[in-house]
């Protein structure tokens, strides 16, 4: 931590406490771990813990200044091998990817995060563009990954963002005319139109959930917030955990439908897929872009919910799978490399939360030369 | 009453015994009154609960936590009070058996609304539509609405530290009297300035000096969460040190926040009369001023000072603390005012204005009006026009 501090007795059971916290939060999610559980498995006192961490934003806090430099330093590594890592490893990823994806809304985390994440882009942005992009997309991908992979184990095939970051040339073989706003596709938020009682509801459920997590969503906040008695949403939804289930049934597909209004499937070229990711980074998609990441945080400890999202991931990434198949090499095209664009996605929202310039850059540029890359990735997955 | 009672109220009725919606209102009636005691921050469930005979069961179940019956409380109130509070007598509000109490809850639950997102989504929708109301019609109202808001606002939120603010009053009736604007009037297109204010020179501080960062970590803190969030180990982390290395130099974090203040508010002050300059006309330079100090970066300076009255409307040593600051603030202020000639009584209103709007429009700028993208110089113009009258 700081040079100030001298390792103590102290030090050594906060130690302790970091641990617990990590499990704690790979078993019950960032947003569900409480105090007694952490001291649980700590094996110590509720005081003795308010008097480390005061709560468990704090705990968070020194978890990320604990051991956040380690793993950034291994999730930008190309060659650091995902699937030898020990329990704890496997763990600390998700602690970490889940501190990351929530930093935005909780202030305690912010400012331990987002310096930390200050100076990591600060030193990326003395490479090349390609350079950066190439860095940005890997780290990306496995956030993604690592959020996804509790609601579908699948996921893991957009591990081939690993051999197209190391194939990737250093610099490009394309030339892109200038990227203008106007090539962007004109994105919405992609509300709910219809405003029956049950849509209001819905929109209402959407937007609690992207600004402050579904652990929040409670019926009572999201009638407020529609300005409905929750007279009004008990007949239509049974409990919040069916409202939340459906919002995200109707927030993907709109956002989803919309998407592909854009797409004309057999003019889809390298540049648009870079166009698409750029277009995902603008204002009018953060409430959806919030709202995918905290559905994804809740799906991994939600059987129920879980079970949702990984059906409606594979109806889209076969949507998407549709518009690669001119390119051939079904083994990448089909499943890989729609995973990877779903993860890369989740990852980039995390970033960008976090201070990254992700929307700065030409997306395009990395796009056009993965793409060129098929052939290769296809000849090393025989 | 706002049309938002008019349009829950059914559903409540209809699906709520008469029992239920009585202790409804007991909970939000003692949540009105014991937010004006403890302040938004330091109230609790307890308290609550105590004043109102209801059980802890019943409170969660209507409001889940505090920051659900703060939104509750302003669903209720919120939209009729910011009317009230925008017009030139506040005469025009309702005037309820617990109307002062309700008037110190709205503007604690209005000034952490940025930082609650449960508060927050309930009282954007309201500040958006009030917009709406004051920009509709060719010519507009909307520069003397929000400065009459701004200033009122302002003044009641700065009473505890400024006991005579509320002088500023005075002034609304002129305010009221400014024309009408139309769009392209009432918005500076692009802010053509000579003032270039300056944030909190953080990043300028030496990574030695332990004890100015420790400061500069504590304002950051509580710009974001309040003061009440504000222990020694949080700042500590923030400032990326240990505890031990906090104690020798502060003995708590009421000493840290004590020297917060006053590091801070000289750094904004001498920033502030370094910029005054004879090289633009008066009338514009208070104007824009009144826009420099809602820039990006005195993000953290504003909220922290709003954060830093919260507090102090609870907490008397803070108030203590605060007033001889402020009090300095506005002699130098006043002290620019005399070029005018008007007496010294009229430029301490002038200052005490400045005073209240810089709180005033901070408060608005984090509800999402857009203060900062209106052209302050014609109201300024104006004033400086009529202050010998006012004499």
């Amino acid at each position: 931590m700081s040079p100030v501090k001298k390792l103590s007795r102290q030090e050594k059971s906060t130690d302790v406490f970091l641990r617990a916290g990590v499990e704690a939060v790979a078993a019950s999610g960032i947003d569900r771990i409480s105090v007694s559980q952490v001291t649980g498995i700590a094996e110590a006192t509720r005081p003795t813990f308010y008097s480390y961490f005061g709560d468990i934003d704090g705990l968070l806090a020194d978890i990320w200044l604990g051991y956040s430099e380690q793993w950034l330093a291994e999730i930008a590594d190309v060659d650091f091998n995902v699937d030898k890592q020990d329990k704890f490893g496997k763990e600390l990823w998700i602690t970490l990817a889940e501190i990351l994806a929530i930093t935005h809304r909780v202030p305690a985390l912010q400012e331990v995060v987002e310096p930390t994440i200050e100076v990591w882009v600060k030193k990326l942005s003395a490479q090349s563009t390609l350079a950066q992009l190439k860095a940005y997309w890997l780290v990306s991908t496995r956030l993604g990954m690592t959020i996804t992979q509790g609601v579908d184990k699948k996921v893991s095939l957009a591990k081939i963002i690993e051999p197209l970051v190391k194939y990737a040339p250093d610099a490009p073989t394309v030339k892109l005319a200038a990227l203008k706003p106007a090539l962007l596709p004109r994105v919405s938020e992609a509300k709910i139109p219809d405003l029956s009682i049950e849509n209001q509801l819905i929109q209402a459920a959407i937007e609690v959930i992207a600004s402050a997590g579904a652990a929040a969503a409670s019926m009572t906040r999201i009638s407020r917030k529609a300005r409905l008695s929750t007279g009004s949403a008990y007949p239509r939804f049974a409990n919040s955990a069916e409202l939340i289930n459906s919002s995200f049934e109707m927030a993907v597909s709109r956002v989803v439908e919309e998407n592909f209004s854009f797409i004309d499937l057999e003019g889809f070229g390298p540049e648009d897929f870079g166009l698409f990711v750029t277009a995902g980074l603008t204002p009018p998609r953060k409430t959806w872009r919030n709202f995918r990441i905290e559905i994804h945080i809740e799906g991994r400890i939600n059987k129920e919910l879980a079970k949702r999202l990984s059906k409606s991931l594979q109806i889209t990434n076969s949507k998407v799978a549709k518009g690669l198949v001119k390119y051939g090499h079904p083994d990448v095209t089909e499943q890989a490399i729609p995973y990877l664009m779903h993860s890369v996605g989740i990852g980039f929202a995390i970033l960008l939360n976090a201070g990254a310039p992700l929307e700065k850059l030409d997306q395009r540029i990395v796009t056009v030369e993965f793409v060129k890359l098929f052939d290769k990735l296809a000849e090393a997955i025989k | 009453m706002s049309t938002l009672e008019t349009k829950r109220a059914p559903a409540q009725l209809e699906h709520a015994l008469d029992k239920k919606q009585q202790s409804f209102d007991d909970l939000l009636r003692a949540g009105v009154i014991e937010i004006a005691k403890h302040g938004i921050d330091r109230v609790t469930v307890a308290h609550i609960t105590k004043a109102s005979g209801c059980s802890r069961t019943t409170f969660y179940t209507y409001f889940g936590d505090i920051p659900g019956l703060c939104a509750e409380i302003w669903l209720r109130f919120g939209r009729e009070w910011l009317n009230c509070k925008a017009s030139v007598s506040d005469e025009t509000c309702s005037k309820r058996e617990f109307q002062a109490e309700l008037e110190i809850a709205l503007l604690d639950i209005f000034s952490v609304a940025h930082r609650v997102a449960e508060i927050r989504e309930v009282v954007l929708p309201d500040t958006s539509a009030w917009w709406n109301d004051q920009i509709t019609g060719s010519d507009s109202n909307a520069l003397s609405s929000v400065w009459i808001l701004g200033s009122r606002l302002g003044s009641e939120f700065s009473s505890c530290v400024t006991p005579n603010i509320g002088s500023v009053q005075r002034l609304f009736e002129l305010f009221s009297r400014m024309p009408g604007l139309n769009v392209e009037e009432l918005f500076i297109s692009e802010l053509v300035t000579s003032y270039n204010p300056s944030g909190l020179s953080t990043f300028e501080i030496d990574p030695d000096d332990v004890e100015s960062l420790l400061m500069s970590s504590a304002i950051s803190v509580i710009a974001t969460s309040g003061v009440a969030a504000a222990s020694v180990s949080r700042v500590a982390r923030k400032t990326r040190v240990s505890t031990g290395s906090v104690y020798p130099r502060f003995k708590n974090i009421s000493a840290i926040i004590s020297s917060a203040f006053d590091w801070s508010i000289r750094q904004i002050v001498s920033s502030n009369t370094s910029q005054l300059s004879d090289a633009v006309p008066a009338g514009d330079l208070y104007g824009e001023i009144a826009v420099g100090g809602l820039s990006p970066k005195r993000n953290t300076w504003r909220n922290f000072r709003i954060e830093m009255h919260l507090e102090a409307r609870v907490n008397a040593d803070v108030a203590r603390h605060m007033t001889p600051g402020l009090e300095e603030t506005n002699d130098t202020l006043a002290n620019t005012i005399p070029n005018f000639s008007v007496p010294t009584e009229v430029a301490m209103l002038v200052a005490h204005l400045m005073q209240a709007l810089a709180i005033g429009f901070s408060l608005l700028h984090n509800a999402d009006i857009p203060v900062a993208k209106l052209d302050h110089r014609q109201m300024t113009n104006f004033i400086l026009k009529s202050l010998p009258q006012l004499a």
